[in-house]
């Protein structure tokens, strides 16, 4: 995999992403696998329109009907930002936030294809192993990164 | 003689929606389960961005989740309920809410 990013909080509020043209070009393109995705309602979907209410029945149509559609949008809103600012050198805060639900939606389809469990112990210098899982890994990196930068445990020298 | 109790008390009869209705339905809670893709750190975020709740009381609701598969985040009305199943699964997370029943 390629060098890891950096995203530093700056000064003026904006965040400098320091990333390689690769890394970004990656990001993009699997937003639009993504998006691809739930448009044509493939079963790794369904993971990111878990049900509200168990039993399921009336109830969950009703949830369905008055929320649905604007899970849906909110998701695919996420990952138009990614792939639309990925090559940028600085984003702002709120562009961040959508980078950080779009890694989400990301990670949750990768992990539902590759059918992750919690106590998985996976050797990334395997040469057999499923590509994607080494790609999930560096999803999950990313994502704890941008955690700890937008909660401001991440201690970076402002410049 | 048989004498109609329905006719004599009409106040005590059901009212969908009226005041005793209310007070009958007990409360919603949300709950989040634990996944194996979503991050503690992430859990953690998402409790304290979504809730407003502290460091402290975000962690312990994502340490309950990780180490007993659920933990019960908001609770009221089920409006409010709703509303916040939705925002977590806007966030990723796997969230259902469902009613107390009345004592």
């Amino acid at each position: 995999m390629e060098g890891l990013p950096r995203i530093e909080h700056q000064r003026d509020g904006t965040y400098r992403v320091i990333l390689e043209d690769h890394g970004r070009e990656l990001l993009a393109a699997l937003c639009i696998q993504a998006k691809q995705l739930i448009a044509r309602n493939d079963p790794a979907s369904r993971r990111l329109f878990p049900p509200a209410h168990m039993e399921g029945g009336k109830a969950e149509e009703e949830y369905r009907q008055l929320v649905g559609d604007e899970i849906r949008n909110g998701h695919t809103e996420a990952l138009n930002i990614l792939e639309s600012t990925a090559s940028k050198d600085c984003v702002s805060a709120e562009e961040l936030e959508q980078w950080l639900n779009a890694v989400e939606i990301l990670r949750l389809l990768l992990g539902t294809q590759l059918q992750i469990t919690e106590d998985m112990d996976v050797d990334l210098d395997d040469e057999s192993l499923d590509p994607r899982m080494a790609l999930y890994h560096y999803l999950t990196w990313l994502q704890d990164h941008m955690v700890s930068t937008l909660s401001g445990t991440e201690h970076n020298p402002l410049p | 003689m048989m004498v109609s109790t329905v006719e004599a008390a009409p106040e005590t009869r059901h009212r969908p929606g009226s005041a005793d209705d209310l007070r009958q339905e007990g409360p919603w809670i949300v709950i989040v389960w634990n996944d194996p893709v979503n991050l503690m750190s992430y859990v953690t975020f998402v409790f304290q961005k979504l809730f407003g709740y502290s460091q402290e009381k975000a962690t312990k609701l994502m340490l309950d989740v990780h180490n007993k598969g659920k933990a019960v985040v908001s609770s009221g009305p089920k409006e409010r309920a709703e509303f916040d199943v939705f925002r977590l699964h806007r966030h990723g997370l796997w969230a259902t809410m469902e009613q107390i029943p009345a004592a």
